[in-house]
C-alpha cells in the first residue's frame, strides 16, 4: 500500500514541483488560517491568550439560539445576493451582446467603463455613493426634486435613502451592483467570443431571428461561463463589507447588518475572537453549500 | 614622565568610570500612539499622524543612545482593531497611549502590567484620585492617566441673538433644565433664520454617544449604575430617553441623525442649520476654531459652553473621558521594563501633560501640572462647572463597556425610526447586554 503510494508520488513528482508555487501559499495563507478559524471557534478567545478556554459548541449556539442580531445579519446577506447577483447577471449578459457586435474600439471603451469601478478604491466610490445618496445635500434627492418626483414619493420631502430602514439596503444593494458589473461583462464578452460564427449563420439560413439566435444559441454556450460567474459573484457578494463599513456601519437600526460586518464587529473590534470564527464558519458552510447547489443545478443543463 | 604617567591613570580612572554606561545593553521600546496630538495648534510644525510623538522619542534617544524606540500613529477607528489583533497574536507594543473605554477592556483581560508595582509612589501621588479610582481595576493601575476631555454642550449664541432669544441662553449660571431647553430649542426653529434642526446629533455610531446619553444622565438615569450593572431598567433612564425622542420626533434633531457622520455634525452648525450640538473645549478651540480661521463657518458664531439639560430637580454633571499610557505585558526582563517605565514618565511627565492639554484643550491629569490654559476663561469655566456639578459615570472601566457601547446605535436608530418605542429599545438593550457581559 505505502510502496504503490511512494511510487505514485515518485511518478508524479514532477506534476508536485509545477504546482509547489501555487500550493504552499495557499497552504499557509489560506489552508492554515481556515483551520486555524475553525479551531478557534471552540474557543471563548479575547485579546489574553492564557485565557483561551475551550467550550466546544457554546459560540453555534449562542449565534443561532441567543444572538440578537446575527440572524438579521443572515437575512440581510441573503437578500444582497438575491437581489444583486441575478440583476448583475442579467445586465452583464444584455450589456454584453449589445456591445459584442461593436467595432474593437468601442467595445474597448465599454469594458473599460464597465470595468472602472472594479479598479477603483472602495473608499473613493463609497465617499461618492455617500455623497449622492445625501439627504441634505445629495445627487439623488436633486434630481427627484427636479423632475417632482419627491412630491410623489415623499409628499416633497427629501428622502434619507440610507437614514431609513425601507430603503438602506436597497440603496446599498445598488452601489454593490454598480461595483459588480466589470468582470462578469469581460467574462461574458470572451464567452461570446467563443461561440463558433458560421451556427449563428446557419440558424439565420434556417429563418432564424435574433431573438430565436440567443435564445437557442447564445445562452446554451455561454452556459460555462454563466456557471462560473454565478458562483464567484454569489462568493463575492456573500461577502459585502466596505460599503456596509463605510456607508452605514450596519444601520440604520440594523438594516443593513451583513454576516462579514458582524465578524468584523464582533471578532475584530470586539475582540470575541473565537465568536467571530464561528460566524466565519456558518458564512463558509453557507457559501459552499450555495455553490455546490449552483454548480450541481447548472452542470446538469451543461451535460 | 611623571606628568605622562599622571595621563595614564587619569585616564584609566576615566575609562573604569565610564565602562558600566557604555556597557549598558540596547533596549527596544514600542510604542503605539492614539491620533490626539496628531495636529498640535501650538506646534504647527506637526502636522501628520504621531510626528510629535516621533519628535518626543528622538528626545528621550538622544538623552539615553542605547534606547531604540519605535513609535507607531493610529488613527482612531485602527485603535479598535489593530492593537486586539495585535494582542491576540502575541505582539503588542509595550507602551500604548489610548482612550480609557479601550484600555480598560485589556486591564479587564489582564494583559496590562500594574503600574503600582513599577510607577515611583511621588508619580503616584501626583494624579488626580478620581483618575486613579478610574484606572484601578482589580486592585491593579491598568495604565497612567494622562489627560482627559470634558463633555457639555456647544451653544451658537450668535444665532439666537439674532433672532432675539438670546436671553434664552442660560449665559450666567450655563444651566437649564429640559423644559428651557426644549422652549429655546423649539423657539430658535420656528425664528425663521434658518435653523432647521437645533441640536445636531449623530446615532450613527457608538462615537455620537455621549451627546446621547446626557439627556439621559440629565433624567437622572444612568446607562452604568456604579457596580457596573447596565442601567437601561431604570425609569430615570426611560424618562432622559423619551425626551430625546420627543426632540427627533418634533424635528428639534437633524432628521439624518441616524446615519450623519461627525462631519456632518460640524457642518450643521458651521452653517447655522444647527445652533448646539455636544462638545466641550477641544470642539469649541480646535474643532471650531479651526474651522473659523479656515473660513469654513458660515453664519456668525459666538459659541458658548453651557451644561446639558437636566429634569427638575435633577443636577447634570459633566461627561469626562481620560486618556492614559498602557504598558502592555511581554514578559519584559526587570531591565527592559526599567527603561520602558523610564520612557512612560518622560512621555507623562508634568511638562509633558502641560504640552499635551495646551494643544488638545484637555485637562492634565497630574495634579503639579497646574492649570495650563488658565487664561482661557471657558477652560476655567469648565473647571468650576466640573467641581460645582461633578462628573457623569461613563462606565469607562466597566467590564463589557466597550461591547455594550456599540450594541446601542441600532436601538437608538430603531427608536428614532419609529422601530421601537423608548421602553422596547431599553429593553432590547438590556437583554443584549445581559448576553453580551454573559459570554
Amino acid at each position: 500500500m505505502l510502496k504503490r503510494f511512494r511510487t505514485r508520488v515518485w511518478e508524479g513528482r514532477w506534476g508536485y514541483i509545477f504546482i509547489a508555487p501555487a500550493m504552499i501559499p495557499f497552504a499557509i495563507f489560506t489552508a492554515y488560517p481556515l483551520a486555524q478559524g475553525l479551531l478557534l471557534s471552540f474557543y471563548k478567545a479575547g485579546v489574553n491568550r492564557d485565557k483561551w478556554k475551550y467550550i466546544g459548541l457554546k459560540n453555534y449556539s449562542n449565534l443561532l439560539t441567543r444572538d440578537p442580531v446575527f440572524p438579521t445579519a443572515i437575512k440581510n446577506t441573503f437578500l444582497f445576493v438575491l437581489g444583486v447577483v441575478p440583476a448583475a447577471m442579467v445586465i452583464c449578459l444584455f450589456v454584453a451582446v449589445l456591445i459584442y457586435p461593436l467595432s474593437q474600439r468601442k467595445q474597448t471603451f465599454f469594458r473599460a467603463a464597465f470595468y472602472m469601478p472594479v479598479v477603483s478604491a472602495g473608499v473613493v466610490l463609497a465617499m461618492v455613493w455617500v455623497y449622492i445618496y445625501s439627504q441634505e445635500y445629495g445627487l439623488l434627492n436633486y434630481i427627484f426634486e427636479s423632475l417632482g418626483l419627491l412630491d410623489l414619493l415623499n409628499e416633497g420631502e427629501k428622502i434619507g435613502w440610507l437614514a431609513q430602514t425601507n430603503t438602506a439596503l436597497l440603496s446599498l444593494a445598488i452601489v454593490v451592483l454598480s461595483w459588480s458589473l466589470g468582470q462578469p461583462l469581460i467574462l461574458f464578452l470572451a464567452g461570446l467570443g467563443a461561440i463558433p460564427e458560421p451556427l449563428y449563420d446557419a440558424a439565420k439560413i434556417d429563418g432564424a431571428n435574433s431573438w430565436q439566435s440567443f435564445w437557442k444559441i447564445t445562452l446554451p454556450l455561454l452556459r460555462p461561463t454563466m456557471l462560473f460567474v454565478l458562483v464567484v459573484l454569489t462568493i463575492a457578494v456573500f461577502q459585502v463589507f466596505v460599503v456596509v463599513q463605510l456607508m452605514t456601519l450596519g444601520g440604520p437600526a440594523n438594516a443593513t447588518q451583513t454576516i462579514v460586518y458582524r465578524i468584523w464587529v464582533t471578532g475584530i473590534v470586539g475582540s470575541k475572537f473565537g465568536y467571530g470564527s464561528a460566524m466565519a464558519v456558518i458564512l463558509l458552510s453557507i457559501v459552499s453549500v450555495v455553490a455546490i447547489v449552483q454548480f450541481k443545478l447548472l452542470d446538469r443543463q451543461l451535460t | 614622565m611623571k606628568h605622562l604617567r599622571l595621563l595614564l591613570v587619569l585616564a584609566a580612572v576615566l575609562v573604569v568610570l565610564l565602562a558600566p554606561a557604555q556597557a549598558q545593553e540596547p533596549v527596544t521600546i514600542t510604542y503605539w500612539t492614539d491620533p490626539a496630538l496628531a495636529q498640535p495648534i501650538s506646534l504647527p510644525q506637526f502636522t501628520e499622524l504621531a510626528e510629535f510623538e516621533t519628535w518626543q522619542a528622538e528626545q528621550f534617544m538622544e538623552m539615553h543612545p542605547h534606547v531604540t524606540v519605535e513609535v507607531r500613529g493610529l488613527d482612531w477607528p485602527d485603535l479598535a482593531t489593530v492593537v486586539p489583533t495585535a494582542l491576540a497574536a502575541g505582539d503588542p507594543p509595550d507602551i500604548l497611549k489610548d482612550y480609557l473605554g479601550r484600555t480598560s477592556g485589556y486591564g479587564v483581560e489582564g494583559v496590562t502590567v500594574d503600574l503600582f508595582d513599577h510607577l515611583p509612589q511621588e508619580d503616584i501621588d501626583d494624579l488626580l484620585p478620581g483618575l486613579i479610582q478610574l484606572y484601578t481595576i482589580d486592585g491593579a493601575l491598568h495604565a497612567m492617566p494622562t489627560y482627559f476631555w470634558n463633555h457639555a454642550m456647544i451653544v451658537n449664541k450668535a444665532l439666537f441673538d439674532q433672532a432675539g432669544l438670546g436671553d434664552m441662553i442660560p449665559v450666567d449660571d450655563r444651566d437649564w433644565t429640559f423644559d428651557e431647553f426644549y422652549a429655546a430649542a423649539t423657539a430658535i426653529k420656528e425664528a425663521g433664520i434658518g435653523v432647521d434642526f437645533p441640536y445636531t446629533l449623530q446615532v450613527a455610531s457608538e462615537q455620537g454617544d455621549y451627546d446621547f446619553h446626557a439627556f439621559i444622565w440629565g433624567a437622572g438615569g444612568e446607562i452604568w449604575n456604579p457596580d457596573c450593572t447596565p442601567g437601561f431598567d431604570d425609569p430615570k433612564t426611560l424618562a432622559g430617553l423619551e425626551f430625546v425622542n420627543t426632540l427627533y420626533q418634533e424635528g428639534l434633531i437633524n432628521s439624518d441623525a441616524t446615519t450623519a457622520a461627525y462631519a456632518d455634525q460640524t457642518n450643521n452648525l458651521f452653517t447655522g442649520k444647527s445652533a448646539i450640538m455636544g462638545g466641550g473645549m477641544g470642539v469649541l478651540n480646535n474643532t471650531i476654531g479651526n474651522a473659523v480661521k479656515n473660513g469654513e463657518v458660515t453664519v456668525e458664531m459666538d459659541p458658548v459652553i453651557v451644561t446639558y439639560p437636566h429634569a427638575e430637580g435633577e443636577v447634570s454633571g459633566l461627561g469626562v473621558g481620560p486618556s492614559g499610557f498602557a504598558v502592555f505585558d511581554k514578559g519584559r526582563s526587570d531591565y527592559e521594563m526599567e527603561w520602558i517605565v523610564k520612557f512612560l514618565l518622560f512621555l507623562n511627565s508634568s511638562e509633558s501633560q502641560v504640552t499635551y492639554t495646551q494643544n488638545n484643550s484637555q485637562f492634565p491629569a497630574r495634579a503639579s501640572a497646574g492649570v495650563p490654559l488658565a487664561e482661557d476663561e471657558n477652560y476655567a469655566l469648565t473647571l468650576s462647572l466640573i467641581q460645582e456639578r461633578g462628573t457623569e459615570n461613563l462606565g469607562l472601566a466597566c467590564p463589557g463597556f466597550y461591547e455594550v457601547r456599540i450594541s446601542q446605535p441600532p436601538h437608538w436608530q430603531a427608536m428614532f425610526l419609529g422601530q421601537e418605542t423608548p421602553e422596547q429599545a431599553l429593553e432590547a438593550l438590556a437583554s443584549e447586554a445581559e448576553f453580551i457581559l454573559d459570554m
